[in-house]
């Protein structure tokens, strides 16, 4: 257990490391003035130049800029952005629970659509079940995303007119951004609108979610077949069974926990690729998070934004692996006494 | 079509023809087999073939329905988009752009992966530990997420999008041949081979190599659909391949301006991209399941 | 046997298929109950905006997107053009008059006009005399402690020289004010009238001097107008509030939400699901698609504008009028009209409208020829071409609805002449931002006239002034131009001023600074169940008398009427 924990710590150092010296490292790999990609201030002045020079430390060695990016970091000053000349700080972290939001939910439904449907399709009673559902997640699987948006968008918001087609909630409602994630937001808020400003939310979650999930379902799926086969072929099961219990007592007494444990790990592997498609889906449905703001950053070449932008977002990923494999190992004794959990 | 057996003989034919043949016995793999010979064929002769060119624009016929539609004309069988370039050609062209550039992405990949994958594979000590975390590093970052970040410094455009992509799927090749080949070092038949007194390239090319081949095989076809999907992610969020480019992502983009207007122009392209990577991952996982079963005789 | 599975498979996909989207509806919509249509909805006026604007303040910007956003909302002028009849007419000011030598002209202002009442400001008085002219001393005198303010330029007062034109402002009583003129410029009740001259208040500009937040009154408006600036989020929506003692009338809205989408299609997609009432700038191909949708009214609207092609003439090789010309020819006019406007333009051979009184058809041979355009390149000294950028806005404006095809025609139609050219845009704000510092090569951008003077075609485009204060996309400053516009101006009779314009045109199409490349039709889309907005044909959108009716209007003013 403490060999676990010491692995992870140094891991964890070790990727901060990382991350912030690739941040750095952005300052001299963008192209333009140095000073200027650090700050995010274009026509920097005479006398301005000095004192900015002095604070960034740019005349001194790379480990001291270094150092001074990090304590920059540490206390928030992150520049400000090259073409709006908001905080980047503030304009990060204002964002970052949508994007959170987005991909929580995804997750949240792809699980509960994909076990049941791996847990059918891994049973060996319906082989045509299996085969349909293997070839649905095939077919999810190979739509690129936008794709996939475009036409859930037309068939349900513009033919059907069911759903909206794109933001977070209706500007009908002025709901005051406290936590910055639209459901606690509306529910905390005091406003006579509440249920409908709710819904309103709902419907406008529907279709990003959906498209968003579309990626995790059919992971998860794949993943929970393979493994509930593979456990449903053990030894203990086959005991159980030749106990008597019936299917249902079986797979809830011994082979779900057995068999979706592999699956936090598949996870793990694949959050990153949703926090990925999750900014794409932004950037389809206007959904104001982290993702929309990076690619508009990139359009416009403004650096600094671009620069906080990466950071946050590789640092999510990199925090939200680091927590499956923690909870993987929580819910699996035998990863404990490994203690070889990969990231 | 079993065959009787009279007499059991042991198999003496290759790994890739021993995988090959399990592979064919599966039809729905092996359609979608001919579907990818037939992708990349356009991929590679998709400009020869193509009745215009993808950049010319037809004035006379703005916005032209598909050829099937009432409306349509024979002389461009998929339609034009808004400023008379014909959609056929577009996609002819396209796929190459998205998918034929994906396959050399992924193979130019493969030989630098390959490359230092099994020199990583071979090395102990610090210097393996080293790049083991740097790889763990990299790993966790999505394929995707790296083609963006290398697309923020390089900027936008096709030549930048495919050195993102060769970039960004490098780590997962390295990795992959590193594993395979520290896996395959602790095996038996390895051990013996080296303890014949084989030097290093003798049980590199004679011992690893052969066994490895296969799986590489099936993870190279794997990460030429992921390829194609950066591709065409980068294209269609505008900072990939930049308009008038027939990239097919860049197209769609460029067309959903009149998405409602003619859906086709959106459509078709999507139907092609949906297509080269629908074949390449079932082939895959034909070729997955092909080894699986091989593994088992 | 083959055929059979792989129907069932089907069959199995799209059940499994809409199984698997029911169970993701069914998760989400758990909470919900059925949506009943309350005040809040009728209640509020829904905008899908083409880009966000610059600032809350007219006087500072050229951008239409601005004027949209915030002239007729938030500000009332001294007098305004009647969107029908074109004539000038009072808003703040009671009466006009107008002395003999038209070197006076004395405003007479309501009384009892409120300003607007928010968290930031609270009001003590109500208009008068101080507030016109504190709007418009901060704007002439260069000394004004508000002058700098945001960067002390005001390209369209700069480029029209309004602040030479204007000798004296004299506050005569509290709501009496007097215009002095150095010259009895026709154009000057026009310019009064247009969006830019808005009333700001003086008392709220004190009340920042004290807090030395001076910057905010350009951000945090006060105005007389029917709606007050509530809230704004950067590139995703204003909301304004009612102004609750609005002067004219109670305004028909609680709130009215700019919501802004720069993307084409996701506007009429919005629309279309009722998340918009009115869609800003649509595109043609839109136009096209929403006639045949119900729900939705299209109105034909009159609108003087011009798109144009303008090179950068500070930079080499377009110093050179050579050059310049030769790329005029690649310019396929029926092409870009059929593909970018969807027929919805005629071709421009003149920076005038044929809808502008000063209009006169010349037939000025410009027909697209690569030939000679090639031909007039290698006699510049490029027989091989060069590289060069083609900004392309990012945005739909009722003169160019696609910017970005337009580009990309020019480009194919360049690459034939060995021009090579690469197609550059930025988002709106930093478009126009690097716009106005001369970043460009060459730009594709148009104008929409603020008022009926032929005067507002000229000076603001292309004269030095303009040139110098940044709305003169050319940089282009030509004296012969210049003295022609100028003398156009100094005499009233309309045959002669006339005659000065079209000597200025012919200057232009010498010289070309721009190449002209067509008048677009303007549309006013919005759901049936609205009506009343107003679309000024010299400018910005206005909601002042906007409704929204609970039940559709009459099926038959379903505006087939506007179509050609």
């Amino acid at each position: 257990m403490f060999n676990y924990l010491y692995r992870k710590t140094s891991l964890l150092l070790f990727i901060s490391f990382g991350i912030t010296a690739f941040a750095f490292s952005l300052y001299y790999l963008f192209p333009g003035d140095l000073l200027t990609n650090m700050t995010g201030i274009t026509n920097i002045t005479e006398e301005n130049y000095q004192f900015l020079a002095d604070k960034y430390k740019i005349n001194e060695s790379i480990i001291t800029q270094y150092l001074a990016f990090l304590e920059r970091l540490y206390q928030g000053d992150w520049g400000v952005s090259i073409n709006t000349g908001d905080s980047i700080y503030q304009l990060i972290f204002n964002l970052l629970p949508a994007t959170i939001e987005l991909a929580l939910y995804a997750l949240i439904y792809s699980f509960i659509v994909a076990i049941p449907f791996g847990v059918l399709s891994a049973s060996e009673s319906h082989p045509w079940l299996d085969k349909g559902i293997l070839s649905l997640s095939l077919i999810g699987f190979s739509m690129p995303i936008f794709w996939l948006a475009l036409i859930i968008t037309f068939i349900f918001s513009i033919s059907l007119g069911w759903f909206p087609t794109s933001g977070r909630l209706s500007l009908v409602y002025d709901i005051p951004p406290e936590t910055g994630f639209i459901l606690i937001d509306i529910l905390i808020s005091d406003v006579p609108y509440k249920a409908e400003a709710f819904s309103d939310a709902l419907e406008h979650l529907a279709i990003p979610t959906f498209v968003l999930a579309a990626y995790p379902t059919t992971v998860l799926i794949r993943s929970t077949r393979q493994s509930m086969k593979s456990v449903m072929q053990k030894s203990y099961i086959k005991a159980a069974r030749a106990k008597g219990l019936s299917t249902w007592q079986v797979l809830k007494r011994h082979g779900l926990r057995n068999g979706l444990l592999p699956v936090i790990q598949t996870l793990g592997i694949h959050f990153g690729t949703l926090i990925t498609l999750a900014m794409v889906t932004e950037v389809i449905f206007a959904w104001p998070g982290l993702g929309a703001l990076l690619v508009d950053a990139i359009h416009q070449r403004d650096f600094t934004t671009i620069q906080g932008g990466l950071l946050v977002i590789s640092a999510l990923v990199f925090l939200a692996t680091i927590l499956f494999d923690v909870l993987y190992m929580i819910f699996d004794p035998l990863a404990r006494i490994r203690g070889h959990g990969k990231i | 079509m079993a065959k009787f057996k009279i007499f059991s003989t042991p198999i003496n034919s290759s790994p890739l023809k021993q995988l090959w043949r399990a592979f064919h016995q599966n039809h729905f793999a092996l359609v979608a087999s001919w579907g990818l010979m037939f992708m990349v064929f356009i991929a590679i002769f998709g400009g020869l073939l193509a009745p215009y060119s993808p950049y010319v624009q037809h004035q006379d016929a703005l916005l032209m329905p598909p050829a099937w539609h009432d409306e349509g004309n024979i002389r461009f069988m998929f339609g034009t988009d808004a400023l008379g370039r014909d959609i056929l050609s577009r996609i002819l062209e396209g796929t190459g752009y998205s998918f034929g550039l994906a396959i050399i992405a992924v193979l130019l990949a493969l030989s630098i992966g390959f490359f230092i994958g099994t020199i990583a594979g071979f090395s102990k000590g610090v210097k393996a530990s080293f790049l083991n975390h740097i790889l763990d590093v990299a790993l966790t970052m999505p394929s995707l997420l790296i083609a963006i970040v290398i697309v923020a410094i390089l900027g936008p455009g096709i030549s930048n999008t495919f050195w993102a992509v060769v970039l960004a799927m490098l780590p997962q090749f390295i990795h992959h041949v590193r594993t395979e080949i520290s896996e395959l070092l602790d095996k038996e038949f390895v051990v013996a081979y080296t303890l014949d007194g084989a030097n290093k390239f003798q049980t590199f090319r004679f011992a690893l190599l052969p066994n490895m081949i296969e799986r590489l095989v099936i993870f190279s076809t794997m990460a030429i659909s992921s390829a194609v999907l950066d591709i065409v992610v980068l294209g269609f969020i505008g900072i990939g391949a930049q308009s008038p480019e027939p990239e097919l992502g860049a197209m769609i983009a460029d067309n959903l301006d009149v998405f409602y207007l003619s859906p086709w122009t959106v459509m078709l392209p999507g139907i092609a991209l949906f297509l080269c990577i629908l074949f390449t991952n079932i082939v895959g996982d034909g070729l997955r399941h092909a080894l699986k079963k091989r593994r088992r005789q | 046997m083959k055929i059979n599975i792989s129907e069932k498979l089907q069959k199995m996909t799209t059940k499994l298929l809409a199984n698997v989207f029911a169970t993701g509806l069914f998760v989400f919509l758990a909470g919900c109950q059925p949506k009943n249509e309350t005040n809040l909805l009728a209640n509020t006026l829904l905008y899908c905006s083409e880009g966000s604007p610059d600032l809350f303040n007219p006087q500072l910007v050229t951008s239409g997107t601005t004027i949209d956003a915030v002239s007729n909302q938030l500000y009332n002028r001294l007098v305004k053009i009647n969107p029908q009849t074109g004539m000038v007419e009072s808003d703040l000011a009671r009466t006009v008059i107008i002395s003999e030598d038209k070197m006076r002209y004395r405003f007479y202002l309501r009384a009892g006009v409120e300003f607007h009442t928010t968290d930031y400001f609270t009001p003590t008085r109500t208009l008068n005399s101080e507030d016109v002219a504190f709007s418009f001393a901060r704007v002439f005198h260069s000394n004004h402690p508000y002058n700098k303010v945001g960067g002390g330029f005001y390209p369209f007062f700069d480029g029209v020289e309004f602040a030479q034109l204007v000798e004296q402002i004299i506050v005569v009583d509290d709501l009496t004010i007097e215009f002095r003129l150095t010259d009895p410029q026709a154009s000057f009740l026009a310019n009064m009238a247009t969006d830019f001259a808005i009333i700001l208040s003086a008392e709220y500009a004190e009340q920042l001097s004290e807090q030395g937040l001076e910057e905010n009154i350009d951000h945090y408006p006060i105005g007389t107008g029917p709606y007050k600036y509530e809230h704004y989020v950067t590139d995703r929506y204003i909301r304004y509030k009612k102004h609750e003692n609005y002067w004219a009338s109670q305004p028909n809205f609680e709130q009215v939400i700019f919501d802004i989408t720069p993307n084409n299609s996701n506007r009429v997609a919005k629309l279309l699901t009722k998340e918009c009432d009115i869609l800003g700038y649509p595109g043609a191909s839109d136009v096209q698609y929403l006639e045949n949708k119900n729900g939705i009214d299209i109105v034909e609207a009159s609108s003087m504008n011009v798109s144009y092609w303008a090179f950068n003439t500070s930079e080499p090789p377009f110093d050179n009028p050579m050059v310049r010309k030769a790329l005029s020819y690649i310019v396929d006019r029926d092409a870009i009209i059929d593909a970018v406007y969807r027929n919805h333009a005629e071709p421009a051979s003149s920076l005038l409208p044929p809808n502008n009184w000063a209009y006169k058809k010349i037939d000025r041979n410009l027909d697209f020829s690569i030939e000679k355009a090639k031909a007039m390149l290698t006699e510049a000294g490029y027989p091989d071409g060069f590289d060069m950028d083609i900004w392309a806005m990012p945005v739909q404006r009722v003169y160019n609805p696609n910017a970005g095809k337009m580009a990309e025609i020019l480009q194919q139609n360049l690459s034939l002449i060995g021009v090579n050219a690469n197609i550059v845009t930025y988002d709106w704000g930093t478009f126009r931002k690097k716009l106005a510092q001369g970043e460009h090569d060459s730009v594709l951008i148009g104008w929409l006239a603020d008022n009926s003077d032929p005067d507002n075609f000229f000076r603001p485009l292309l004269s030095c002034a303009a040139a110098f204060s940044g709305s003169n996309r050319s940089a282009w400053c030509n004296d012969e131009f210049d003295s022609k516009i100028l003398q156009a101006l100094s005499i009233t009779e309309p045959e002669q001023r006339k005659a000065f314009y079209q000597e200025a045109e012919n200057i232009l199409f010498e010289q070309v600074p721009l190449v002209p490349i067509a008048h677009a039709v303007r549309y006013r889309v919005n759901r049936d169940n609205i009506s009343g907005v107003e679309l000024n044909p010299y400018g910005g959108i206005s909601f002042e008398n906007a409704k929204k009716h609970a039940k559709k209007t009459d099926k038959t003013t379903r505006a087939k009427e506007g179509k050609k």
